[in-house]
């Protein structure tokens, strides 16, 4: 395949014959808005398509770590052995991007179900690496979103 | 609604259906800009008694376009109930079309407001550089807050029967708490934020307030200025509700961090006080800590149809630019709510001991 232009290169440069060529020409208000928010989306899906297999991959090994040392810590962690059992089952040595995202929501859930019994067993230490390793998780989206604000209120 | 050949007949036609003895000629019919979750257009009018006047539409977008699913109906008899009082001023709700026979689409039709949303008005403040400390801007906080404050202050009798009323604050705020879990439960792929925002809330309850009145989108794009003297007019009350008082505090706290000019972070405390002074609530009850906990209580409501929006779209039952935009407003809520529960645990653990304290409700979970 062809690999260069990136993926990112792509989408960034529909994103300039958008904002260049297609929006001068566009006069209605609601279309106008349309314009301002396809260029925001064309941005944010140039940075994910750069890094989103590499961050879902190093999100799930932090999340599955996290849900197996809860359940040492809590062995009848309600969901939790479940929930590894369905990650374990899943595709995991796939990179193709939908068994990548299948697998990072299968460590979600898994993640999810150890921070719920980790608040109601009163782990402290648990529950504040739980809320560690989701703000490394939103850093990731908020490096995708880059600036932005709402378009077309008012 | 979005068909402008069609629409100006369809509207004449409803026009007549609900006003007997006299016909309307629809001059003009334009959509409106403004709003993320309904569709509106504006229209101008001549009716055949010789009245002119501008009319504005408010429906539901294609069910496939849909991103925030509220009920019309529920709208509309809110809406006929605030008109009867008038603490919380508001454009005249005029006409429903309630089976969507005459408009496409369930659609009510409300006086036109020739005024700026508040919103405009702070933007032209931002475009002429104007200080967070500037006069101009602490008035408009002063005259927002008030409006903010009336909207408890309605005498929940007068609210239409269909209107869930809950009475048990802890019961209320369960189910608050639990809908960032149920609403993840429903997603496609798993979302620990939630889960953990779920969890974190029920850790840690602040004082309890008595329920009150709620807009549910209190923010300054939802006001109108009257033309002439420049007071009030609230609109979109798609989702009102009994709630607790601090929700609309905390929606308009965590909302203005996207669409600025934020009159409630430029000066937090000068907010709060005027607020309790209109509403008498108390500094134990209504405070930053209070207001940074409601932030994450009330956005769930909009937050998760922002995310269940995208997951029907990942499973290819919906499209939409307005579902692809807001994927950023969940990335947004994600970085509020964590930041908001990493400094709110402590501050709200502390009022919660001292108002059992000072109730003797220690032990109870209120």
């Amino acid at each position: 395949m062809i690999s260069l232009p990136s993926t990112e290169q792509i989408i960034l440069d529909c994103r300039r014959e958008l904002l260049e060529v297609i929006g001068p020409e566009v006069t209605s208000d609601a279309a106008k808005v349309s314009v301002q928010m396809l260029e925001n989306i064309l941005r944010n899906a140039a940075e994910r398509a750069a890094h989103e297999i590499a961050w879902m991959r190093d999100e799930t090994a932090s999340m599955e770590a996290f849900a197996r040392e809860a359940l040492v810590a809590m062995p009848e962690a309600p969901g939790v052995v479940g929930a590894l059992a369905a990650l374990d089952a899943g595709p995991r040595s796939s990179l193709h991007l939908a068994d990548v995202a299948a697998v990072y929501s299968l460590a979600g859930e898994s993640m999810s179900c150890a921070l719920e019994a980790a608040f109601a067993g009163g782990h402290s230490e648990l529950s504040a690496r739980a809320a560690s390793l989701l703000a490394a998780r939103s850093e990731h989206e908020v490096q995708v979103m880059g600036q932005w604000g709402m378009v077309g209120r008012g | 609604m979005h068909d402008l050949t069609t629409m100006p007949a369809r509207l004449a036609d409803f026009l007549a259906s609900v006003s007997p003895g006299r016909t309307a000629v629809v001059r003009s019919y334009a959509l409106m800009t403004g709003g993320y979750s309904r569709v509106m257009a504006r229209a101008d009018v001549e009716w055949s008694d010789g009245v002119s006047e501008t009319l504005v539409l408010r429906g539901d977008p294609p069910p496939e376009k849909t991103m925030l699913v509220t009920d019309r109906d529920a709208e509309w008899a809110v809406l006929q109930s605030l008109s009867r009082v008038d603490t919380v001023p508001m454009p005249a709700a005029r006409y429903y079309d309630g089976t969507g026979m005459y408009l496409g689409t369930k659609a009510i039709v409300l006086d036109f407001c020739a005024g700026p949303s508040l919103q405009s008005v702070l933007n032209d403040h931002v475009a002429q550089g104007v200080a967070a400390d500037d006069a101009r801007l602490c008035a408009i906080r002063d005259e927002f807050v008030d409006s903010m404050a009336k909207v408890p202050q309605v005498d929940s009798a007068i609210l239409p029967a269909s209107i869930e009323r809950p009475t048990d604050w802890a019961a209320y705020l369960s189910s608050k708490n639990c809908a960032w879990a149920e609403a993840e439960r429903t997603l496609s792929e798993s979302n620990p934020t939630m889960r953990y925002l779920a969890a974190w809330l029920d850790a840690h309850r602040p004082p309890p307030m008595a329920l009150a009145l709620q807009h549910g989108d209190f923010q300054p794009a939802n006001i109108l200025l009257d033309p002439v003297d420049g007071t009030h007019r609230v609109i979109d009350w798609e989702y009102a509700h009994i709630g607790d008082p601090r929700e609309d505090l905390g929606w308009y706290a965590i909302y203005s961090v996207s669409s600025g000019p934020p009159l409630y972070a430029n000066d937090p405390e000068m907010f709060l006080a005027r607020y309790r002074a209109r509403t008498g609530a108390s500094e134990l009850a209504v405070n930053q800590a209070t207001v940074g906990y409601f932030s994450v209580v009330a956005a769930v409501k909009v937050f998760s149809q922002i995310v269940q929006a995208a997951s029907a779209m990942g499973d290819g039952k919906s499209s939409g630019v307005m579902t692809m935009y807001n994927l950023n407003a969940a990335t947004v809520g994600h970085s509020n709510f964590l930041g908001a529960c990493a400094s709110l645990a402590e501050p709200i653990d502390a009022l919660r001991a001292a108002y059992e304290q000072m109730t003797g409700a220690a032990g109870v979970k209120a």
